[in-house]
């Protein structure tokens, strides 16, 4: 069988095992006060950090863990000392090498200077110790975030696929193709060169993890009018954007507000007869800028009601993946990021739509 | 004359069908179309059409709910969808017809002659039943349509044992002794069958892991299955059969 040593044991074996070297062969002090005073400084240290972990010092404030680290280090080594030339004069070794009646420091002089020594070995210990136990802490919060960074490009893609939805591209196709059938070679003409340049954003944002709003504003208003068309304008939108905003100095995760729009409107409005409204709104606020994705379809709890169970299991939901999207880059880049998804009652009590707030509290520099 | 129906929530997916049909269809007649499915839903009841054009994805309703809602299926039916994969997959595993939206002509006419058949036959009607049932179930439990020599037979997916290719041929065996022999490749085979419950553990064999019983490294590596069988494992196939197996490569 295997004995694992921890790094911890390894580092403090080896470390007083060289005290212990260093006094014995270079200091030249008798063997037996070497392997004592080897053999006290490992136990005191391990009794230090025993006490290190039992207060919890490592996730207290600097301030306090300084005073705390410079009292437990004071207290254990005087006690440490102490006891140790205690058991060295018992036992009668401190002085078994002097030549009788030779001069004899009076105990508590001995005691006075060993603190002093032993003061100085406590505190480079401490620092020793602190440092390694930063630098592995540094490693693995640096690991996690790479864990991290690798599941948000995960899904990004996912994110991507969801957002060029097959389904929408084919049914856009087949508009098209309709249009053509229909000789109505204007609006086909149209349809095509609007489909396009979404096509196009969409392939030029693709390998970007953020994009600027004003960017994100533009692909959202070219999908709705893509559907806008498609529904032979059963479907408004409004979009409502503070003019005083620099929308291109704002930052956002890509493919961020078409998901809701997407939902507004297939999850909304599509299911109601004489279609339905979206705005979108984007306003400042606080120190931030907040976007609204407000509509007057059917509301969510009814939606879900009448959505095929099995559509419900086997597609990928775009909202629960942007909202793990938005989370992983609050944890990434420490923002802010918010999204509040709010059920709209009408004055009957009834549901009557759905509106979404995204929200991004961003320092801009 | 092919008295035909179109049901399709969105119009213009149904005047690109209309066109086409006119065009290439001549034995089509078209007798009537709908946005909404529960207006085609009372249309079907009271025009006994032979055949139905039937979306999948339709608001309130999809395809699958409207036909659950009646009594008899006696008319052929091609769904059409745009991009749905389980839906197709489970249109595959039944052996029913389906078009992809925008729907190809030959496609189209290939699929009007197979329902033309089947009105003249009037078979398909078990395939129909048996596709509701399985778009129910989970995918272990979905039963199979193969071709055989009178029909189809419908095979649960966990009841398959395992499947071995035999030329152009591939021999499916049982958990009740049976062996059917399929006019298919084995990697036809392979795409109806639930990817997470089978494995191929060699170019010619195909096997569900829940009747696996034991795993051999001697030998060349085989393993054996809980009726006693033994088969080949093929060396490329052993890392990927042990790493579904939940063993680690050491």
């Amino acid at each position: 069988m295997k004995v694992s040593i921890s790094t911890y044991w390894k580092c403090q074996l080896i470390g007083w095992g060289a005290w212990f070297l260093f006094d014995y062969l270079l200091v030249r002090l008798p063997f037996m006060t070497s392997l004592i005073a080897g053999i006290f400084g490992l136990a005191c240290t391990h009794f230090l950090r025993y006490l290190i972990k039992q207060f919890k010092i490592f996730n207290k404030t600097t301030v306090i863990q300084i005073v705390y680290l410079l009292l437990l280090i004071s207290i254990i080594a005087f006690l440490g000392t102490w006891l140790l030339l205690w058991v060295l004069d018992v036992t009668g070794i401190l002085y078994r090498n002097l030549p009788p009646k030779s001069f004899r420091l009076s105990f508590w002089w001995e005691v006075f200077w060993g603190y002093q020594q032993t003061l100085s070995v406590g505190t480079a210990w401490t620092a020793i110790y602190f440092a390694v136990h930063y630098i592995r802490d540094m490693k693995k919060t640096e690991r996690e975030k790479n864990a991290l960074r690798v599941r948000l490009a995960e899904m990004e893609t996912q994110s991507l696929r969801a957002q060029m939805n097959p389904q929408f591209i084919f049914n856009s196709m087949n508009s098209i193709k309709s249009l053509i059938t229909k000789n109505e070679n204007d609006k086909a003409s149209n349809y095509l060169t609007t489909f396009s340049k979404l096509i196009r954003t969409l392939f030029q944002n693709s390998d970007k993890r953020e994009i600027s709003l004003f960017e994100e504003i533009e692909t959202g208003k070219l999908y709705t009018k893509l559907e806008q068309m498609r529904f032979d304008n059963k479907i408004d939108f409004v979009f409502n954007i503070d003019g005083t905003i620099d929308l291109k100095d704002i930052k956002v995760p890509a493919l961020l507000l078409q998901t809701f729009i997407e939902n507004a409107i297939w999850h909304g409005l599509v299911p109601i007869e004489n279609g339905g409204k979206v705005i979108v709104s984007i306003n400042e606020k606080d120190d931030g800028v907040e976007c609204v994705i407000d509509d007057n379809g059917i509301g969510r709890e009814l939606s879900k009601q009448h959505e095929a169970q099995y559509e419900a299991t086997h597609q990928l939901n775009g909202i629960s993946l942007t909202h793990t999207r938005l989370d992983l880059d609050k944890l990434l880049n420490e923002r802010e990021n918010s999204i509040t998804i709010i059920d709209k009652k009408n004055e009957s009590g009834e549901p009557g739509g759905t509106k979404v707030i995204i929200s991004f509290k961003e320092n801009r520099n | 004359m092919i008295r035909t129906i179109i049901i399709d929530d969105e119009q213009h997916c149904i005047d690109s069908l209309a066109f086409d049909l006119q065009k290439h269809c001549r034995d089509v007649e078209l007798i009537e179309t709908y946005t909404n499915p529960k207006e085609g839903l009372l249309a079907i009841k009271k025009q006994k059409p032979d055949l139905v054009f039937l979306d999948v994805q339709m608001p309130w309703m999809n395809g699958f709910e409207m036909l659950e809602l009646l009594d008899r299926i006696n008319f052929a039916i091609i769904f059409t969808t745009a991009f749905d994969q389980f839906a197709a997959k489970a249109f595959r595993i039944s052996a029913i017809d389906y078009l992809l939206k925008p729907i190809d002509v030959n496609d189209l006419k290939e699929a009007v002659k197979k329902a033309s058949e089947k009105i003249q036959q009037r078979s398909g009607v078990e395939n129909i039943a048996n596709l509701l049932q399985n778009i129910k179930q989970p995918e272990g439990n979905q039963r199979i349509a193969f071709p055989g020599r009178e029909g189809f037979e419908f095979v649960e997916a966990g009841k398959i044992i395992y499947a071995q290719a035999e030329g152009s041929y591939t021999h499916v065996f049982l958990n009740d002794k049976r062996k059917l022999v399929i006019s298919k490749t084995l990697s036809d085979i392979e795409e109806m069958l639930p990817e997470d419950l089978f494995h191929r553990i060699h170019h010619s064999t195909l096997v569900n892991l829940s009747h696996v019983t034991h795993l051999f490294k001697s030998d060349g590596g085989y393993i054996v299955l809980e009726n006693g069988e033994k088969l080949a494992v093929s060396k490329s196939k052993k890392d990927s059969l042990m790493e579904r197996l939940g063993l680690k490569k050491d």
